[in-house]
């Protein structure tokens, strides 16, 4: 019946969820990178999908992509289990994103029958091997957590100024502090409450409890303290995460929350392009019924009511199948999410990304060829359009550049915008590019506006002077026009 | 012996302090009367601890207190604060002054604080 085997469709299936699963993997980490830290159900939900790609690939025997996401789920495992110890959100989204990329060529690879590449998977093995050892070397140099009352001398004075003076101390050894009263430093009616009942510090350090002892023998105006340690899990547990963040991580846990209430299940394309063959031969087929010839001057009044019946239900249908096809545009939009992120942090523009319209629906077949001119759009956008942050301050701009992306339907058209708050296209430089370059088919005083600006979407035209990794070869804009038309 | 140099713009209080230093075993090796002469003192004795009065005329205690620390990172400077100047002694505090007396002052709050501070690395 079926012209696969059932060993061509598991690996169809393996690639299929695969990818879905880095997708989901990228998606999830973007966000919480820009929480700047990882809620317990993202760090659950990473592990999770790590811990299916590695049982996935160690079934179809792929072991160098299940001993990778071993070592990446080793990683979250170590942060499921330390929720206290304290990481870079920067250099896991960093490894994170290395990881996906490899899996995806991976899975390209697999497709295409190549050989895979081991030392990539080793290479990436190492990096997360190291970063987790820094982690637990780190974690394993023993913290203590400390309380600590202290009684000032009396007649000392501004007692909430030396607060902040101990306090000021203190924070060269230890990270995390808290103490009561918390607003010595702006509050001075502070200095009453500490007279009466002492200045307490919760804090963390490495720091032995004879040297810490030793350290507030020798601090000046100290009449009296108590110094004592906290176990492990005593007080602190809280202040791992400042409330804003934690705030954050809550509101995103609910986002995705809401995002697996629709159910969805995925057909192959080729099955509903076959249905859309198939409802269109009976449009055609339900006609050629109706207006037979051998029903010509028959007297037929119930056979054309359920004729008209059947129309109905087959108009319906193909309408149905059309819309089968359409996918919102916002996995395209979040696709940009990536390239965003990566450009931003590589010339340091501080770049956010809008979408509007991002429900919009549009042909799957269309999609497929819009998100490489959106890509294209949007790098060009971050490249040329947006301005450094000191020339946008300069010009009265907020120093973070926005980049809209918007969609619409208008009739039977969709209308895509990519819109960047930057500086705009340069006539001269265009025009000057364009002559040397050997680009202008008119002369030059002949060319109005818009001939001036269609010059950009010309084959081998750039105004950038030299090549970088994201433009400068003048393949682009010509690209961005074939892939539209 | 621990030596300090002594900032006041007031002499009295040059004195006063000296008095109360010196019998407690402290060697004032010298004194300044504003916080030009303070930061020259300084560089030229380099004495243990720094006493430094926080108002006074033509350069505060403060632009001398970051001057010195500016040219020497380790300097232990303990400034001598009337009532009332907490904006100033927080300022004070953040540029690296590692106490502060307050004015009117107990002997032996000067000394136990001066001691600490010398013999804190």
């Amino acid at each position: 019946m079926s012209d696969q085997n059932s060993g061509d469709s598991l690996l169809d299936m393996f690639i299929f969820e695969t990818t879905q699963n880095t997708e989901q993997l990228e998606k999830n980490i973007l966000e919480t990178e820009k929480n700047g830290v990882f809620s317990q159900s993202a760090i659950n939900e990473i592990f999770r999908i790590m811990h299916t790609i590695k049982g996935s690939s160690s079934m179809m025997a792929y072991s160098h992509i299940a001993s990778l996401a071993h070592k990446a789920e080793d990683l979250f495992y170590f942060l499921r289990e330390n929720a206290k110890v304290s990481y870079d959100c920067s250099l896991i989204t960093d490894l994170i994103l290395s990881f996906t990329d490899y899996i995806n060529k991976e899975l390209i690879n697999i497709e295409e029958k190549k050989e895979p590449d081991f030392n990539g998977a080793n290479q990436l093995i190492k990096k997360f091997d190291n970063y987790l050892n820094e982690l637990q070397n780190e974690h394993n140099s023993e913290l203590f957590f400390y309380k600590i009352v202290i009684y000032f001398v009396d007649g000392c004075k501004m007692e909430n100024i030396r607060a902040y003076s101990i306090i000021n101390d203190i924070s060269e050894f230890s990270s995390k502090i808290e103490h009561i009263p918390d607003n010595v430093f702006e509050d001075d009616s502070t200095a009453l409450k500490i007279r009466d009942s002492g200045f307490t510090i919760f804090f963390e350090t490495t720091k032995s409890y004879e040297e810490v002892l030793n350290h507030f023998k020798q601090t000046p105006f100290i009449r009296d303290f108590d110094l004592a340690i906290l176990d492990n899990h005593g007080l602190k547990t809280e202040c791992d995460v400042d409330s804003n963040n934690k705030e954050n991580a809550v509101i995103t846990e609910l986002k995705t929350e809401n995002h697996q209430a629709h159910s969805i299940i995925s057909i192959n394309v080729t099955k509903l392009d076959k249905l859309m063959n198939l409802v269109g031969e009976a449009v055609i087929s339900e006609s050629m019924v109706v207006e037979n010839p051998d029903l010509k001057g028959l007297e037929l009044q119930s056979f054309q009511r359920e004729a008209q019946h059947l129309h109905k239900i087959i108009v319906e249908m193909q309408d149905l199948v059309m819309t089968m096809r359409l996918v919102p545009i916002i996995t395209t939009f979040q696709k940009t999410h990536r390239i965003v992120r990566d450009m931003s942090k590589k010339l340091g523009k501080d770049v956010r990304i809008e979408f509007v319209g991002e429900d919009t629906e549009v042909d799957k077949n269309i999609i497929e060829h819009l998100s490489d001119p959106l890509l294209h759009l949007v790098r060009n956008c971050i490249d040329h359009g947006l301005e450094s942050e000191e020339e946008r301050i300069a010009a009265g701009k907020p120093a973070t550049g926005t980049i809209t992306l918007e969609a619409y339907n208008a009739g039977s058209n969709v209308y895509i915008i990519v819109k960047d708050d930057g500086k705009g296209l340069s006539k001269e430089k265009i025009l000057k590019r364009a002559k040397k370059n050997n680009l202008l088919t008119k002369p030059e005083s002949e060319m109005s506006d818009k001939d001036i600006l269609n010059l950009i979407y010309m084959p081998g035209f750039s105004t950038k002077e030299a090549v970088s990794e994201y433009s400068g070869r003048g393949v682009g804009m010509d690209v961005v026009m074939q892939n539209i038309l | 012996m621990i030596s300090v140099l002594v900032v006041d713009d007031a002499a009295f209080m040059r004195l006063a302090i000296k008095n109360v230093l010196e019998k407690s075993g402290f060697k004032v090796i010298a004194d300044a009367k504003n916080g030009q002469e303070g930061i020259e003192k300084y560089t030229e004795l380099k004495p243990d601890i720094v006493t430094m009065d926080i108002t006074m005329p033509d350069m505060t205690g403060i632009e001398a207190l970051k001057k010195i620390r500016e040219a020497d990172q380790n300097a232990k400077v303990v400034m001598i604060s009337a009532m009332g100047q907490e904006r100033m002694v927080k300022e004070a505090i953040i540029n690296g002054a590692k106490s502060f007396i307050v004015k009117p002052y107990k002997e032996e709050h000067i000394v136990e604080t001066l001691l600490k501070i010398a013999s804190d690395k």
